[in-house]
């Protein structure tokens, strides 16, 4: 159930995280239009303060005023009065204006973040020469070097997958997976989301687990819609072929009880399951995501923010990039999309490369939280119904996984040179009690 | 924890998941049980490994006919469950 201090706080809560959201998808010149809750004695000399920002102009009857400003300007504002984090110079300024500030909301004709996303991309340089943000702030780079995720073999149940595309051919065995639409071993894309999201998961240079074995499980039309008969079918296959992790960026406010034990029968086999916490951008539960053994995955944008679309709620578990997310696309191209669809991938990758160092599901999953980093909600109230443990942090997973792994190799040689001592040590007095019998 | 239900808008016509009570009857009873129900017009999609099954009733017109027969064999304790089958959807760009 939701906790008491986000039902209270819903509607607050909801306004800041889209606030902090907007300001950090906007670069710094970009005009913003402000709502601002003031003391009401004290209306027309703030609001004189206020011009020097920018265009700012008074309600009548109520205690508001809108300001339209730069988006950076909107920041020192908006951490002032939530975050308490100060410019000094901007506080001088502005010091009555401020002070007298009880809150502040964006206005709902907010202009656009300079890069729409679902447009197709086209890279400055080559495509293995890109360095891609998202992966940046995961640390995905660093834990490359020590885990590339073979071995591991990783199901996406979506709209199909592109195996053609040159991101992810060498990801794709001659078995590519399972179309359950048509009933066919070409499970092919036709509508562009699958590609995308493998792309994240395990493309060869604009994903995680570059070295990791892909299987496309078609479960959605040409539309994006299906039936969670077919999802049901999807992990079972993914049973049967002893895949490692299926990640499902799909999902529906209502779902059956036969659902739901699939998932926990997958789980109790050991198959990690990620799902996309959804896109409603509200305290709302999706399934699969809110099933209690799925992986619920949140969207933060690049500056670590809440993405205003993703879904809060407790049964979040991680968040992951999701916002103006570059990926492979149908017929070999590149695209930028933005949704938890494009954040779930993040973990299903990240958790393949630890996988890699360690089969334990359970080991793996408790790493991805103890080493997540902790992420701060506006007002300071428990985050985790926004961001779940926090952003998952790809190369301290790994070094700490791969460090414990050593330790328990080198556990297991001492136990065994213990052993061999001990034995050889009876051998000897065997000898000792034969040569004296 | 309870799924949100019930809205017919995102239910796929004709379809369910039914489970049977493996506790009381035996394997062969079952399957006399889907043969009488195949016979009169439920088509066994599927079983999973949950030991649930996947049903369709592809005369849309005798649903409701159709249904009293399940309810009953749930009455009659052949039929632990019945439940719609929901439709699922990528999440819409954003």
């Amino acid at each position: 159930m939701m906790p008491d201090f986000l039902r209270k706080n819903n509607g607050k809560q909801w306004k800041i995280t889209r606030l902090f959201s907007e300001i950090g998808s906007s670069s710094q010149k970009e005009e913003l239009e402000l709502i601002i809750e003031i003391e009401s004695k004290k209306k027309g000399d703030i609001c004189r303060q206020l011009r020097r920002i920018g265009k700012c102009t008074l309600y009548e009857f109520v205690p508001y005023l809108s300001l339209k400003c730069s988006a950076e300007d909107a920041k020192k504002i908006a951490n002032h009065v939530y975050k308490k984090i100060t410019d000094a110079r901007f506080e001088r300024n502005f010091q009555y204006a401020l002070q007298n500030i009880i809150s502040i909301e964006l206005s709902n004709k907010v202009s656009i973040p300079p890069m729409k996303p679902g447009i197709n991309y086209y890279f400055r340089k080559r495509a293995e020469d890109e360095r891609f943000w998202n992966l940046e702030n995961i640390g995905a780079y660093e834990a490359l070097k020590s885990s590339s995720g073979s071995g591991i073999k990783i199901g996406i149940i979506d709209t199909g997958v592109d195996y053609t595309h040159t991101e992810l051919r060498n990801s794709f065995s001659a078995d590519k997976g399972y179309d359950f639409v048509e009933k066919s071993s070409k499970p092919l894309d036709k509508n562009g989301h699958g590609t995308h999201v493998a792309g994240i998961a395990a493309g060869r240079n604009c994903g995680i687990a570059r070295n990791s074995t892909l299987y496309s499980l078609r479960v959605l039309d040409e539309d994006g819609g299906g039936s969670e008969a077919d999802v049901m079918l999807a992990i079972e296959w993914a049973l049967k072929n002893n895949l490692h992790i299926v990640n499902m960026s799909l999902g529906s406010p209502e779902a059956s009880d036969a659902f739901k034990e699939m998932c926990y029968y997958a789980a109790s086999r050991n198959l990690m399951i990620v799902a996309a916490a959804g896109n409603d951008g509200t305290f709302i539960y999706s399934y699969p995501a809110s099933f209690e053994p799925v992986i619920s995955v949140a969207a933060v944008d690049r500056n670590n923010e809440h993405a205003y679309f993703s879904n809060m709620n407790d049964l979040l578990d991680i968040s992951a990039p999701g916002v103006d997310i570059v990926s492979s696309y149908l017929d070999n191209s590149y695209r930028m999309l933005s949704g938890t669809s494009m954040a779930s991938p993040h973990v299903t990758g990240t958790l393949a490369l630890a996988l890699s160092i360690n089969k334990d599901a359970e080991r793996v999953e408790e790493f991805m939280k103890k080493y997540a980093q902790y992420l701060d909600s506006p007002d300071n109230h428990d985050n985790s119904c926004i961001f779940g443990a926090g952003l998952i942090r790809a190369d301290s997973m790994v070094n700490k996984l791969r460090g414990s792994s050593r330790i328990l190799e080198k556990i297991k040689s001492y136990e065994k040179k213990e052993a061999n001592i001990k034995e050889s040590g009876i051998k000897k007095v065997f000898e000792v009690i034969k040569k004296y019998w | 924890m309870q799924c949100r239900k019930n809205n017919l808008e995102n239910i796929i016509k004709g379809e369910y998941f039914i489970k049977i009570n493996t506790g009381i009857y035996t394997q062969e009873e079952i399957d006399k049980v889907f043969e009488q129900l195949q016979k009169s017009g439920i088509e066994l999609k599927h079983k999973y490994l949950t030991g649930t099954y996947h049903i369709k009733i592809a005369d849309l017109e005798k649903e409701k006919s159709l249904l009293e027969e399940l309810n009953k064999l749930k009455e009659q304790n052949y039929i632990t469950k019945i439940e719609p089958v929901y439709k699922t959807k990528t999440f819409e760009d954003k």
